[in-house]
């Protein structure tokens, strides 16, 4: 038995756009254009087992929601191969569209005029839901994301939060053994945002269902993921565990103190210095300074007030990760401060 | 405030929306060959129908009248036609009518710039062309009278046209979706106005109705002012007409955009 | 395969039936809109009338045979607007909507048939009675009827699915679409009367190329009487052959849909 989900390789997709050339003549900047060619996907190779959660990361025209898509049989590559589900996406669209689901943030499943029900019934008869499993797999859902109130209301006239759960559940009714998820919390407020990732982390620990997420939101990744592939201008850059991510800059803490009166004490001599303001600062440091007589000299004198120790935020880790990438390209980013 | 910075922000959305019809060059191209399809149709529907009757002439038209008709009706009714109640409709569906309503500008005539941007560019891209072709084919009449009372009728449809379609517009605050309206309103006026038949082709009961009415004076009157059907001081008596159903048109979108304002106001539009 | 033809049947019965209740949710639109549709056949009836009353028509065409072209036209348009939206499937290329429908376990021609707009129903029972009238005046045998049922559902099919390739065809060449809705518009004027008038050539385009005469007139000829019953063979034949030339070329323009971000 095949234990992967999904397997690709070499996968390149390319399109063509234009630019116009812009000016203060109204028809002729409008009638000249340039054609581009942007290559979305220049290769990409990677396997997700069954069951695996695994976060697709990349800055924005990285090609993640090309690579989505092209998993999903939206578009066709042109050239590589994929397998998911046993399935090549874009010439067995139809039957693998009946195990997996995908959550589009940028596309609604739901009929807009009309209660999120309705959209669910419609799901129901178009994934050949058994009738009895459908009511409890509605009231599951209507349950753990909190819809009980909202899902016989037109989805006009639902939050976005609300109609991103709706849109979740409707993708998810007939229970697909893998998920694509592309950008599924932006512009969702916070609870619903939360109620979606218990959901998603309860899915998969019941029904081992596989997850892909792209996405930009930084808790979707730390809460969910154990594994970040990292696209950048259509190559992947990284895939692994997203705590070797952080591996890759050394051994780093990162110390946030509370200075009574930080005075003329040099602060950059320990550290990184990542935040500074009246009598706080955020320092990245190495592992070993930890231990350092000095700084624990610092940390325990009447200047501080309080400290706190703990692993680089994932959201800054990343960021160093794109500097880093950037600069390998030649690019100077400004620092982030 | 000085009149230049009055009408700057218009002459700024004019040349805007010029730049977005033309930003889609295939679109833009294919429309005008659109726009000569349905005369090049008619022309061979009467063509066949003239082919077929034992007179040279139906509803005192020629073959050849009939021909410089519907040529000079294709040219009138790119004036006709007016967006506005499409343009107000897509503003509140998509939401943007806020965005719209934030600017500086008045709303009922950034509307009516931005549906005036893409006449005037179709209007020379067809119109003046098949306008040219015509008078060239026809040895149409062109003296000083013809062209002033041609144009003067010209800017009435073009008023009329805008009234009308802005005063339904309003309707898409309260209804949302008024597309059957729109579609409803396009399809009565076109046969009102004389585009789909000459209105001298109905009986006579039906015609002296429809020439009082205000699609006469955007459609059947300026095509005829220019094929010679109605004398240039014909054309200028009944002017007086065309422009009290300017008035109350004009009237009519002032009192329905005043209701609209209201409405949005209350409802937090 | 009996099996999944059923479960399309159903979901297509359900799109209709949900997109239905959807366009209710704005009454006024909806009487509106009926109103509007139920007038194109009137509007028909009107123009013929009064074109005979003035003229003798179209050579080799009576009253009621051109009447019934006109309510065929008529008729088999309308049931093309009431499934299929030319501006709104352009929208969705253009926006990458349709990757909602291709993430469905469903043929994506049968989400294709939901954007229409349902109020063209009006239209489409107008248009019938337009047709049953003109057929009381006309003499037909049951083989002829027979006949112009298949050649009509054919032909339509093959209009439908010329209209997705082009869509999409376009759309991956040029970009720009929003003019192929005035060309359907063009078309289906075209389609509204003989196409003998449009001459040999005009009459070529507008069968095979632009297949309206595919979808109205010679399924029409077949009832007026003016053709042999093999014809009626050759003109179904023909219509066949077109709806699976153009849906192979539907599939592959569809296979180079580039989403939102091409």
């Amino acid at each position: 038995m095949n234990n992967y989900a999904i397997e690709v390789n070499d996968l390149k997709k390319s399109y063509k756009t234009y630019e116009s050339l812009s000016g203060e003549k109204v028809f002729l900047s409008s009638l000249r254009r340039k054609s581009k060619i942007k290559h979305a996907l220049k290769g990409v190779s990677f396997a997700v087992k069954k069951g695996e959660i695994v976060a697709l990361l990349g800055e924005n025209g990285s090609g993640k929601s090309t690579l989505i898509k092209l998993l999903t049989g939206i578009l066709h590559p042109d050239s590589g191969t994929a397998m998911v589900l046993g399935y090549v996406p874009w010439k067995e669209r139809v039957a693998l569209a009946q195990r997996m689901g995908v959550v589009l943030g940028a596309h609604t499943q739901l009929w807009w005029n009309l209660p999120a029900i309705d959209s669910f019934n419609y799901m129901r008869y178009m994934y050949g839901i058994d009738e009895r499993e459908f009511h409890q797999r509605l009231d599951y859902f209507m349950d753990v994301l909190n819809l009980k109130d909202v899902y016989k209301r037109a989805v006009r006239q639902l939050s976005l939060g609300e109609r991103m759960k709706c849109n979740f559940a409707a993708s998810l009714l007939h229970m697909p053994e893998l998920v694509f998820l592309d950008e599924p919390t932006i512009g969702v407020d916070l609870p619903s945002s939360f109620a979606l990732r218990d959901t998603l982390l309860s899915l998969r620990k019941k029904y081992g269902i596989t997850f892909i997420i792209a996405t930009h939101i930084i808790d979707d990744v730390k809460i969910l993921s154990e594994r970040v592939l990292i696209l950048d201008e259509g190559r992947k850059v990284f895939d692994g565990p997203k705590s070797r991510v952080g591996k890759m800059f050394g051994d780093l803490k990162q110390v946030e103190i509370y200075f009574n009166d930080m005075g003329s004490v040099d602060i950059s001599s320990y550290g990184t210095v990542v935040e500074k303001k009246t009598n706080y600062v955020r320092l990245e440091i190495p592992g070993g300074m930890i231990k350092n007589r000095r700084f624990a000299s610092l940390l325990s004198s009447g200047r501080v007030l309080d400290y706190n120790i703990s692993e680089p935020d994932f959201g800054y880790i990343l960021h160093k990760f794109y500097s880093k990438l950037e600069a390998s390209k030649g690019v100077n980013r400004r620092r982030f401060e | 405030m000085s009149f230049y910075r009055e009408i700057e922000p218009y002459i700024g959305a004019l040349l805007i929306q010029m730049k977005e019809t033309l930003s889609y060059r295939s679109d833009f191209v294919m429309q005008i060959f659109m726009r000569l399809g349905f005369p090049a149709i008619t022309i061979a529907a009467w063509a066949a129908i003239y082919g077929a009757t034992n007179s040279s002439t139906i509803g005192g038209l020629s073959l050849m009248s009939m021909i410089e008709y519907f040529l000079v009706t294709t040219v009138v009714f790119i004036v006709f036609f007016n967006d506005a109640l499409w343009d107000m409709q897509w503003l509140v569906q998509s939401g943007d009518i806020s965005a719209v309503l934030l600017k500086p500008t008045r709303f009922p005539l950034n509307i009516f710039v931005g549906g005036t941007a893409v006449t005037a560019i179709y209007f020379a891209t067809i119109g003046v062309p098949i306008l040219a072709f015509t008078i060239w084919l026809f040895h149409t009449q062109m003296t000083v009278s013809t062209i002033a009372v041609f144009s003067a009728y010209m800017m009435i449809s073009l008023l009329i046209g805008f009234f009308a379609s802005f005063t339904l517009g309003c309707l898409a605050i309260y209804f949302i979706d008024i597309g059957g309206l729109g579609m409803a309103y396009n399809w009565v006026t076109v046969w009102f106005a004389g585009g789909v038949v000459p209105l001298s082709l109905f009986p006579s009961s039906i015609s002296s109705v429809l020439m009082s009415l205000p699609w006469a004076y955007q459609g059947y009157i300026p095509v005829s002012v220019l094929t010679g059907k109605i004398s240039v001081a014909a054309a200028v008596a009944l002017m007086p007409i065309g422009i009290a159903w300017l008035l109350i048109l004009f009237a009519m979108a002032f009192v329905a955009w005043r209701f609209t304002k209201r409405y949005m106001d209350v409802a937090g539009v | 395969m009996m099996e999944n033809i059923r479960k399309y049947i159903i979901i297509f019965a359900l799109q209709q039936l949900y997109d239905w209740k959807d366009r209710l949710q704005y009454r006024m639109q909806f009487a509106v809109f009926i109103a509007y549709s139920s007038l194109v056949p009137i509007t028909s009836y009107v123009f013929v009338t009064v074109l005979y009353s003035v003229s003798g028509g179209i050579p080799g065409w009576g009253y009621y045979q051109l009447m019934f072209l006109t309510s065929v036209n008529n008729t088999a348009i309308a049931v093309l607007y009431y499934l299929f939206s030319i501006r709104g499937t352009y929208d969705k290329l253009k926006r990458g909507g349709l990757d909602i429908y291709l993430i469905r376990p469903v043929p994506i021609v049968i989400s294709l048939l939901s954007p229409g707009n349902k109020y063209f129903i009006a239209s489409v029972l107008g248009g019938i009675v337009l047709m049953v009238y003109t057929i009381l005046h006309l003499s037909f045998t049951p083989i002829e009827l027979i006949a112009f049922v298949l050649a009509l559902a054919a032909g339509n099919i093959a209009y439908l699915f010329f209209l997705l390739f082009f869509v999409f065809a376009w759309y991956k060449w040029f970009t720009a679409g929003y003019w192929m809705a005035n060309m359907n518009d063009i078309i289906t004027d075209a389609g509204t009367w003989p196409l003998s008038i449009f001459g040999i050539f005009g009459a070529f385009v507008l069968t095979v190329m632009l297949p309206i005469g595919v979808a109205v007139y010679f399924p029409a000829l077949i009832f007026t009487g003016k053709v042999s019953a093999l014809t009626y063979i050759a003109i179904i034949f023909v219509a066949i052959s077109l709806a699976a030339i153009f849906y192979k070329l539907f599939k592959i323009a569809l296979s180079s849909y580039n989403s939102a971000a091409g």
